[in-house]
C-alpha cells in the first residue's frame, strides 16, 4: 500500500530523459534470486512429502495422495510459469508507466531506479490459471469428470471471489481508486463465499465458560457469515497495511500459506471424518499454487527488489487466504497465523481512523550514509521493530519480520495442541 | 478493438505540457485535467426510451401473456429492479471513472472523426471496467437474492460469476498491457474450463432425419467433443464482438440488441415450457442477461455517437463472455449461435484478412471525409466496410444504426426460424413442447405454436414448412385457422423433445421376471445406477441393498391366507445411514454382487422425513435369467 511514490502522469523531466536511448537498455530486470527461493521451497516440500508419504501413510488414502501430488506438480508448472511471464509483463508494465521508486532507498543509485508495479498480476493469472488446472485434473481423477455439486460449488466460489478480489487490486493499482471504494468492494467480493458456506454457523464455548453462557455449543447463525464477510475484509486489507519494505507481502504469505499447508495435512491426517478430510484437502488445493505463485514472486521481488507487487498482490493473497480458511472452516486458526497482521492492525488503530495524524506513507526513515532504517514514530510494527532492536538494514529488517510471523505461526501449532484439551 | 488511436507512451504533442515537473506531481498536474476535463452528458433519452421499449413487451410477456408461476415472476421481478439499480450506479460512476482513466493516461483519439475539432478530444477508455464491476456486483447481490444456500443451480453460478471476471480481468489487462493477440486466444480457453466442468447438461446432438440413414444412429452422443465444441464457442463469442467495432456505439449496441433478444427468448421458452429444469435453466440465463443489459445501457448513454467514452476491450470481453456463458448454462448454445449471426458473418468475411492471406492493416476502419463528415468504405474485409461499400456512403451514426437493424433483423428472422423449424433439419434439441391452454394474441406466437404443433404431429403442414421458408410471410388467418383445426386434433402434450425422436423398446418379458418400473428397460450400466444414486443422495434419501435368491413371492412354507415367501428380501448389510458418496454405495454393490452371484440384488431408497422407500430396482439377476 504505501512502498512507493507513484509516478501518476509522466512528468516532463523523466519523460525526456525517458524518450529514446534507455527504452530497451534499461529493461533488463535483475535476475531473480532462484537460489533462495529454491531453498525456500525445498525447506518446505521436505516436511510436507515427509508428512504425506511417511507420517500419514496410512491415513491418506491413495486416491488423495495422488490427487495432492498432481496439485503439487502443476503449481511446480505454475511457479516456472510465473517466474518466467514476470520480467515480460514488467515491460508491458513500465511501457504503460505503471512503475515506482523505492522510498526505502531514496537517496542511493538504486532509489532512482524505475521499478515496475503491479506485477502481482502475473502471479494472479498464473494462480488463476493453475487453479482451474487444478479443478480440472483432480476432477478427472476423483471424480471421473462428473460435476460433484458440492466441490465444484466451493472451488468456483473461491475462484469467483479470487478473481474478483484481483480485478478490484489491479483495477486500484492502475487507477488509484479512493480508500473508501477499496473498503466497500471486498464485501461483494465476499458474497459468493458466504452463499456456497454450507458448514456449521456455531462456535464451540470452551469448556469453563459453559456455566456462564448456559451452552456448550452457540448457534450464531446470520451473526456468523457476518463474521466471515468481516475475515474476509480483514485479511485482504491486513497484508495490506502490514507492507512498506522489500519482500514483506510475498514474504508473509509464504510463511502463511506454508503454515497453512502443514497445518491442513496434519488435520487430514488425524481425522477420519471424510468431509473434514475433504475440506483441508480444498484449502490444499488453493494453498499449493497460491506458495508457487508467490515464490515465483518472491525471487524478483526480495531486498534490493526489481519489482513491486501492487495492491494487486497484497488483495489476492488475502482473499485466497481467508477463502481457504472459510470453506476450509479452519478460520479460528487462520487468524492465529495472521497474528502479526492483527497485531499491526491493532497498533495501527489510532492512526487509520484518523485519532493521530497519519502520514501517507508510514515508512521508517532511510540513511543514504550507513544504509540503515531508522524507526519513525507511526504506529505499525515495521517501525515498532526498528524501535524495539534497533537500525538494521532493510534485508534484516523484512528477515526479522518474517521470523516473528514463523513464530507466530508456530505458537499456534502449539496453542492448538495446548489447548485442545482445555477448549473443546 | 480498432476504434481508437491509444498514445500507448505519451509522446510530447499527445500530453499537453503540464505545469510542474518535478516534485510530487499528482496534485499539481490533475487540478487543470480536472477542470478541463468534463464529459458530455449521457444521451439518456434515447436509452431511457430504449429500456422503455424492451420493459414494455418484457412485462407483457411476463405477467399478462404467459402463465408463469408467481415465485419465478416475483424473482425475475426483482432481478429488474435490481438491475435497474445497477443502470443507474453506472450512469452516476461512469464520469467519476472517466476522470481517474483520463489522469491515468487512458485514453485515445477517435478515428473517425480525424481533421474535424472533435477528432482532437481525448476520450477516456476501457470504460468497460465500470459497467464490469457493477455487473458483478449487481450479480452477486443477485445471487444472494435469488438462491438458497442449497440450490443446483449454486454451482452454475458461481461457475458462470468466475469465468466472466476472469475475462473481465483478462480484458482490463489487455486494455492497460496491450497483450499480444496470441495470448488473448489462449487465455479465454482457461477462463472457459470453471465453464465446462460447471456444464451438467446433454452432451449429445440430435441428427437430422435425412442424414439417420447415413449416420445410423438418431441421437449422437458427443461426450468430450460437445465440451470442445462449448469452448470453441467461449473463444468465439469473446472475440466475435471484438471483432465487430470499430464504430461508436456498435459493440455495446450489438450486445444491447443480442442480450435484448436472449432475454425474449428466455420468456418464451419458460412460458412454453412445463420442464422445472428447463424452466431454471432459463431462469439462470434472465438473472445474468438483466445486469448485463441495463449496465450497457448506461454504457450506452456515453458511448453512442458521438461517443464521450471508449469501452475498450474489458467490455468486449466482458460481454462475449456473458453471453456465452448464458448460452451454454442455459443449454441453448445453438441459438445464440444463431443470434451472432452478423459477427459469424464478419469473421468469415475477416479471416482471409485475420489469418494472413490478405495483407491486414492496423486499424480496419472506413476512411472519414473531412468535408463532408461521412464514412467511405475501404477494401479492408469486415462487415462495416462491406456495408458502406454496399449501400454507399453515410454517417458514423447512421452506419452503426444500419449495422444494429441488421442485428435486429437477423433477431428477429432467428426467433421465428427457430420456432418454425420443422423436424427435418431440428438440430435444437432443446425446444421444448408448447402448452395449449394460453390464449393466442401476437403473431410470432401464434406462428410458433402453430408450427410446433405440426412438428409434433410431424403429418401436417410439412410439406409447406420445408426448410429455409420464411415464415414471415405465412398469411396469419391461414395459421388461426390451421391452429383452430390443430387444437382440436391434438389435445395430447407429447411428453418431452427427446421422447418425441427416441423412443425405446420394451425389455423381453418372456423368461424374464418382471419387477419395478426400471426392469422393462434393459439392464442398467454401472454409469446409469451411478447417476440414480447421486439422485438418490442429492435427495437425501439412504440408499441400501437386499438380495433374494428366488426373487418373487411363494408359499412354500405355509398355505394360510395372506402368507407369502419372500415377501421381504434379506437386507446386505445395515442402511448406509449419512452415505454422501456414491463411490461407496457403488463398492457395495461390487461386493454384494460378488458374495451372492446368482441372486437378484436391488436397491432401494428410503425418505427418512416421508417414512417410507422411495425408489427401488433391480441391479442384478441371476446370470442364467439375465441371458
Amino acid at each position: 500500500m504505501v512502498v512507493r511514490r507513484r509516478q501518476s502522469i509522466p512528468d516532463q523531466t523523466v519523460r525526456s530523459s525517458e524518450l529514446t536511448p534507455e527504452k530497451e537498455g534499461e529493461l533488463s530486470l535483475a535476475a531473480p534470486k532462484l537460489g533462495l527461493v529454491l531453498s525456500i521451497l525445498a525447506m518446505f516440500l521436505v516436511p510436507f512429502f515427509y508428512f504425506l508419504f511417511v507420517r500419514y501413510r496410512m491415513e491418506i488414502e491413495i486416491h488423495l495422495r495422488l490427487s495432492i501430488l498432481v496439485c503439487v506438480a502443476i503449481s511446480l508448472c505454475g511457479f516456472v510459469a510465473s517466474a518466467l511471464l514476470i520480467p515480460v509483463a514488467a515491460r508491458y508494465l513500465l511501457r504503460r508507466n505503471l512503475f515506482g521508486h523505492d522510498l526505502n532507498k531514496r537517496g542511493t543509485p538504486q532509489g532512482a531506479t524505475k521499478v515496475p508495479e503491479a506485477l502481482g498480476i502475473v502471479t494472479g493469472i498464473v494462480f488463476l490459471v493453475v487453479a482451474v488446472s487444478v479443478q480440472l485434473a483432480v476432477s478427472f481423477l476423483q471424480y471421473n469428470l462428473t460435476a460433484d455439486s458440492d466441490w465444484l460449488v466451493e472451488y468456483n466460489a473461491a475462484l469467483a471471489c479470487i478473481c474478483f478480489m484481483i480485478l478490484l487490486g489491479f483495477v486500484d493499482d492502475v487507477l488509484d481508486v479512493p480508500w473508501s471504494v477499496k473498503l466497500v468492494l471486498p464485501l461483494f467480493a465476499a458474497l459468493p463465499l458466504v452463499m456456497a458456506y454450507a458448514g456449521h454457523t456455531s462456535i464451540v464455548i470452551p469448556k469453563h465458560l459453559v456455566p456462564f453462557v448456559g451452552q456448550s455449543v452457540l448457534d450464531l447463525g446470520w451473526i456468523y457469515k457476518v463474521y466471515m464477510i468481516m475475515l474476509v475484509v480483514f485479511c485482504t486489507n491486513s497484508i495490506n497495511i502490514h507492507a512498506g519494505i522489500n519482500g514483506l507481502e510475498v514474504g508473509q504469505t509464504v510463511v502463511i500459506s506454508v503454515a497453512i499447508l502443514i497445518f491442513n495435512l496434519i488435520q487430514i491426517g488425524a481425522s477420519t471424518d471424510p468431509d473434514y478430510k475433504k475440506a483441508h484437502v480444498f484449502s490444499i488445493y488453493i494453498m499449493l499454487p497460491l506458495l508457487t505463485t508467490s515464490l515465483g514472486l518472491l525471487a524478483f521481488n526480495w531486498y534490493p527488489s526489481s519489482i513491486f507487487v501492487g495492491d494487486t498482490y497484497t488483495y489476492f493473497a488475502g482473499m485466497a487466504m481467508a477463502v481457504v480458511g472459510i470453506l476450509g472452516h479452519f478460520s479460528e486458526t487462520l487468524l492465529l497465523f495472521f497474528l502479526p497482521q492483527v497485531l499491526n492492525f491493532l497498533y495501527s488503530c489510532p492512526q487509520l481512523f484518523g485519532i493521530v495524524p497519519c502520514p501517507r506513507h508510514r515508512l521508517p526513515r532511510f540513511d543514504p550514509q550507513t544504509g540503515l532504517l531508522i524507526g519513525s514514530s507511526d504506529m505499525n510494527l515495521v517501525n515498532l521493530f526498528l524501535r524495539l532492536f534497533g537500525q538494521c538494514t532493510e534485508k534484516s529488517l523484512c528477515i526479522r519480520l518474517l521470523i516473528f510471523q514463523a513464530f507466530s505461526c508456530l505458537l499456534c501449532f502449539g496453542l492448538r495442541s495446548i489447548l485442545a484439551g482445555w477448549y473443546k | 478493438m480498432a476504434v481508437r488511436r491509444r498514445p500507448s507512451i505519451p509522446n510530447q504533442t499527445a500530453a499537453p505540457p503540464n505545469p510542474d515537473p518535478g516534485g510530487d506531481p499528482q496534485p499539481p498536474n490533475t487540478a487543470p485535467s480536472l477542470d478541463q476535463f468534463s464529459l458530455a452528458p449521457p444521451k439518456l433519452g434515447l436509452i431511457l426510451s430504449v429500456l422503455a421499449l424492451f420493459l414494455i413487451p418484457f412485462f407483457y410477456l411476463l405477467f399478462v401473456h404467459y402463465q408463469v408461476e408467481s415465485d419465478l415472476r416475483y424473482y425475475i421481478s426483482i432481478c429488474v429492479a435490481l438491475s435497474l439499480v445497477g443502470f443507474v450506479f453506472t450512469v452516476g460512476l461512469i464520469p467519476v471513472a472517466a476522470r481517474y482513466l483520463l489522469r491515468r493516461n487512458m485514453f485515445g483519439y477517435d478515428i473517425n472523426k480525424r481533421g474535424t475539432p472533435q477528432g482532437e478530444v481525448k476520450v477516456p477508455e476501457t470504460l468497460g471496467i465500470v459497467t464490469a464491476i457493477v455487473f458483478l456486483v449487481v450479480a452477486i447481490v443477485l445471487q444472494l437474492c435469488t438462491l438458497t444456500a442449497d440450490s443446483d443451480w449454486l454451482v452454475e453460478y458461481n461457475a458462470a460469476l468466475a469465468c466472466i471476471c476472469f475475462m473481465t480481468l483478462l480484458g482490463f489487462d489487455d486494455d492497460v498491457l496491450d497483450v499480444p493477440w496470441r495470448v488473448k486466444l489462449a487465455l479465454p480457453f482457461f477462463a472457459s474450463l470453471p465453464l465446462m466442468m460447471a456444464y451438467a447438461g446433454h452432451t449429445s446432438i440430435i441428427i437430422p432425419k435425412p442424414l439417420v440413414p447415413y449416420v445410423g444412429l438418431s441421437v449422437l452422443d458427443l461426450g468430450v467433443i460437445y465440451k470442445v465444441y462449448m469452448i470453441l464457442l467461449v473463444i468465439f463469442c469473446t472475440n466475435s464482438i471484438n471483432i465487430h467495432a470499430g464504430l461508436n456505439g456498435l459493440e455495446v449496441g450489438q450486445t444491447v440488441v443480442i442480450s435484448f433478444a436472449v432475454l425474449i427468448h428466455n420468456l418464451m421458452q419458460i412460458g412454453a415450457s412445463t420442464d422445472i429444469d428447463y424452466k431454471q435453466a432459463h431462469a439462470f440465463s434472465i438473472y445474468i442477461m438483466w445486469p448485463l443489459l441495463t449496465t450497457s445501457l448506461g454504457l450506452l448513454a456515453f458511448n453512442w455517437y458521438p461517443s464521450s467514452v471508449f469501452v475498450g476491450d474489458t467490455y468486449t470481453y466482458f460481454a462475449g463472455m456473458s453471453l456465452a456463458v448464458v448460452g451454454i448454462l442455459g443449454h441453448f448454445s445453438e441459438t445464440l449461435l444463431l443470434f451472432f449471426l452478423p459477427q459469424i458473418l464478419n469473421f468469415l468475411y475477416s479471416c482471409p484478412q485475420l489469418f494472413g492471406f490478405v495483407h491486414c492493416p492496423r486499424h480496419r476502419l472506413p476512411r472519414f471525409d473531412t468535408q463532408t463528415g461521412l464514412l467511405t468504405g475501404t477494401n479492408d474485409m469486415n462487415l462495416v466496410n462491406l456495408f458502406l461499400r454496399l449501400f454507399g456512403r453515410c454517417t458514423e451514426k447512421s452506419l452503426c444504426i444500419r449495422l444494429l437493424i441488421f442485428q435486429i433483423h437477423d433477431q428477429k428472422d432467428n426467433i421465428l426460424c427457430l420456432f418454425a423449424k420443422p423436424p427435418s433439419n431440428n438440430l435444437c434439441c432443446t425446444t421444448p413442447p408448447p402448452s395449449p391452454t394460453h390464449t393466442i394474441c401476437f403473431s410470432l406466437s401464434r406462428i410458433r405454436r402453430v408450427l410446433r404443433e405440426n412438428k409434433m404431429s410431424s403429418v401436417f403442414l410439412q410439406p409447406k414448412v420445408s426448410s429455409g421458408t420464411r415464415l414471415a410471410g405465412l398469411g396469419s388467418s391461414y395459421h388461426s385457422a390451421q391452429k383452430n383445426a390443430l387444437s382440436g386434433k391434438f389435445k395430447i402434450q407429447p411428453p418431452s423433445a427427446r421422447l418425441r425422436v427416441y423412443c425405446m423398446k420394451t425389455w423381453s418379458p418372456i423368461n424374464n421376471k418382471k419387477f419395478e418400473t426400471l426392469s422393462y428397460v434393459p439392464p442398467l450400466s454401472e454409469e446409469s445406477i451411478a447417476k440414480e444414486l447421486d439422485y438418490i443422495l442429492s435427495k437425501g434419501w439412504v440408499p441400501c441393498l437386499e438380495f433374494d435368491e428366488v426373487g418373487a413371492v411363494h408359499r412354500t412354507n405355509s398355505r394360510i391366507p395372506g402368507y407369502y415367501d419372500g415377501r421381504y428380501w434379506t437386507l446386505w448389510k445395515l442402511p448406509m445411514f449419512g452415505c454422501t458418496d456414491s463411490a461407496q454405495v457403488l463398492r457395495e454393490m461390487e461386493e454384494c454382487k460378488n458374495t451372492y452371484p446368482n441372486a437378484y440384488i436391488r436397491l432401494i431408497s428410503f425418505d427418512s422425513n416421508r417414512q417410507c422407500q422411495c425408489m427401488s430396482f433391480v441391479i442384478q439377476k441371476p446370470s442364467q435369467v439375465a441371458n
